[in-house]
């Protein structure tokens, strides 16, 4: 019926006002601007008896009866109040925290004076000394000194989702609306199909996730000879969020598997997801649920590996069942342990050497967690924004968190 | 500007975006709910009569009012299930039988279900998008987003809105369910 393409088209004609000059018909607009003149009067009036109000040298005390009634008003105002505050706040807010985690010595913000403008810290690697290489709308920056300086204006748009750098200082941009880039020493050369993810493995192997390839779907791709080609074993589909090198050497990624694939129609009977691995040419499914269906990835130093998807557990939302919360898996060869994530929109994921979970939300700041509370870290904080475009660790431990109007550095600490 | 002045901007502003202002609020809720919220779309429109933008700004600031009015009316299942009922007769009457008939109002239903496990954001920049039929430059002041964080969501919440037709299994083709729905508003 629809391919994913037309979902957007198939979406505008359920449209249920199509016509806006039929929302309303002309007795009910001027009804409706009447009711609107009377509160603007009722406003007026109300200004002015709070100007009264506030003008009257003492406020006459309440009889008992009156009082009496205030109470039991203000115990039926709670009841209400109570639960529909509830309702409006549908997520845990964690604690605060005004101080940085221990092992760490303390924030650096980068913003638009230190050349990270609105937008410009989109993704970021780190090069083989360990430097940042940051892209975003400024184009591709390097960390020099105490700032971060433009290396390639060109690059720059608003839609990148991945940077990799290789060990001879090769950079790759990866992006929706523009196709793979790579870029040394200022000369830039663009490969001719769109990627959202790009990662290099530790044996110099450079792979892409190739976006909509086949259409409404996303595949795995190597560099070969300077030439992007299907790996001989692989996942038959990938989702598009995540490459990642685990410290074996082998690529991670969320892969997608048809359950009897019509190619010309683009359909299968069923899907299922699966973190799965490729190591020394040879591809795998890590054994953690498919119910996860995971999104964001990443492993500890020791391998152990960390996924944020679905709970698995069916909720209904208005008549629909689906998953409804995110969850942090974590997979070290024996069991997967689940640890429910209690904020909305994660969409990164870093493990520090000391344990500490950085997971950061794209609406409200970057979370620690130690395996106790999530500890939030937000513009209240420090951080240039609430915004959280990503969350990476460096080579030296220190970790980094891009936000819509900068980034910002959390060192480790060093003595 | 005094009140006489006032009072013309402000019936002019009434004139011009009423009916854009109730067609987004029907889109959104039901119509009891949506001329409550017009009243209150408006009454803060008078309020702030001289931060309102000129010209083809002035509706996208009413939309982003109108956004944060309704807010305030959470979606429930009764609501939607009267907004599913709504939208399944207006879809229009296909020329043949009673089997196609119902084909087309199982997949208006189909996708105003799916549209309802999507997260309060993701519907926005949908309905936005193909609703209110409005650029990216001009949904970027209603969800409080730059404009390319527009495109990047909408790329998304389409994505999102595929999987869940995917996994209903109103749609044989697109992308399976890997992406879970987070549920807060906001851009």
């Amino acid at each position: 019926m629809l391919s994913r393409r037309d979902i957007g088209k198939a979406f505008g004609k359920v449209n249920p006002i199509p016509d806006p000059e039929r929302a309303a018909t002309d007795s009910e607009a001027d009804a409706l601007f009447a009711a609107i003149s009377r509160r603007r009067e009722a406003m007026v009036l109300t200004d002015q008896e709070s100007r009264k109000q506030r003008n009257r040298a003492a406020t006459p005390r309440p009889r008992r009866l009156h009082r009496r009634f205030a109470v039991v008003a203000a115990a039926v105002m709670v009841l209400i109040a109570v639960p529909a505050v509830a309702l409006l706040v549908d997520w845990d807010r964690p604690p605060l925290d005004q101080e940085f985690p221990a092992g760490t010595s303390g924030a650096v913000v980068y913003g638009a004076d230190e050349g990270v403008g609105e937008y410009c810290a989109l993704a970021m690697d780190f090069d083989a000394a360990g430097i940042p290489v940051m892209a975003g709308q400024c184009g591709l920056l390097r960390f020099e000194g105490d700032e971060f300086d433009v290396v390639n204006a060109e690059v720059g748009y608003g839609s990148i989702k991945d940077v990799a750098v290789e060990a001879d200082g090769t950079v790759w941009v990866a992006g929706i609306d523009r196709e793979l880039m790579s870029m040394l020493d200022g000369d830039a050369t663009t490969h001719p199909f769109v990627a959202t993810a790009v990662e290099i493995t530790i044996d110099g192997t450079v792979w892409a996730i190739r976006y909509d390839h086949p259409p409404g779907l996303s595949s795995l791709w190597k560099l070969e000879s300077d030439v992007f080609v299907e790996p001989a074993s692989g996942p038959i589909f990938v989702a598009d969020e995540e490459l990642v090198v685990a410290p074996d050497g082998s690529l991670l990624m969320f892969a997608l598997e048809p359950v009897d694939y019509d190619p010309v129609a683009e359909a299968a009977a069923e899907w299922h997801s699966y973190v799965s691995r490729i190591h020394d040419g040879v591809y795998t499914k890590e054994p953690i649920p498919e119910a996860f269906g995971g999104e964001y990835l990443t492993l500890d130093e020791g391998g152990a590996v960390y996924a944020i998807g679905g709970t698995g557990r069916r909720i209904e939302r208005g008549g629909y069942f689906g998953d409804d919360e995110w969850a942090l898996h974590r997979y070290d060869g024996g069991e997967v342990t689940t640890v429910v994530i209690p904020f909305p929109e994660p969409n990164d994921v870093v493990v520090h050497p000391d344990g500490t979970v950085w997971v950061s939300s794209s609406l409200y700041g970057a979370f620690a967690y130690d395996g106790g509370e999530w500890v939030r870290y937000s513009a209240e904080e420090g951080l240039p924004d609430d915004e959280v475009t990503f969350v990476e660790m460096a080579p030296d431990g220190s970790i980094y968190i891009g936000t819509r109007l900068g980034v910002t550095r959390i060192s480790a600490e060093s003595g | 500007m005094d009140r006489g002045t006032n009072e013309g901007a402000f019936r002019e502003l009434y004139e011009s975006h009423h009916r854009r202002v109730m067609a987004y609020l029907l889109r959104r809720a039901d119509r009891e709910v949506a001329f409550d919220a017009a009243e209150d779309v408006f009454l803060v429109a008078w309020r702030r009569l001289s931060e309102i933008p000129p010209g083809d700004r002035a509706l996208p600031w009413l939309y982003g009012v109108a956004r944060k009015v309704l807010a305030n009316h959470r979606r429930s299942a009764a609501r939607f299930g009267r907004l599913a009922q709504r939208v399944a007769a207006q879809v229009p009457n296909p020329p043949a039988g009673p089997e196609a008939e119902s084909l087309a109002h199982l997949e208006a239903e189909a996708m105003l279900r799916a549209l309802s496990s999507l997260s309060e954001r993701d519907q926005e920049v949908l309905r936005l998008t193909y609703w209110e039929e409005l650029p990216h430059a001009a949904i970027a002041p209603i969800l409080g987003c730059a404009t390319e964080t527009v495109h990047v969501r909408r790329y998304r919440a389409e994505r999102r809105l595929a999987n869940a037709l995917a996994r209903a299994g109103h749609i044989p083709s697109g992308r399976p369910a890997v992406l879970p729905e987070a549920k807060e508003e906001g851009c």
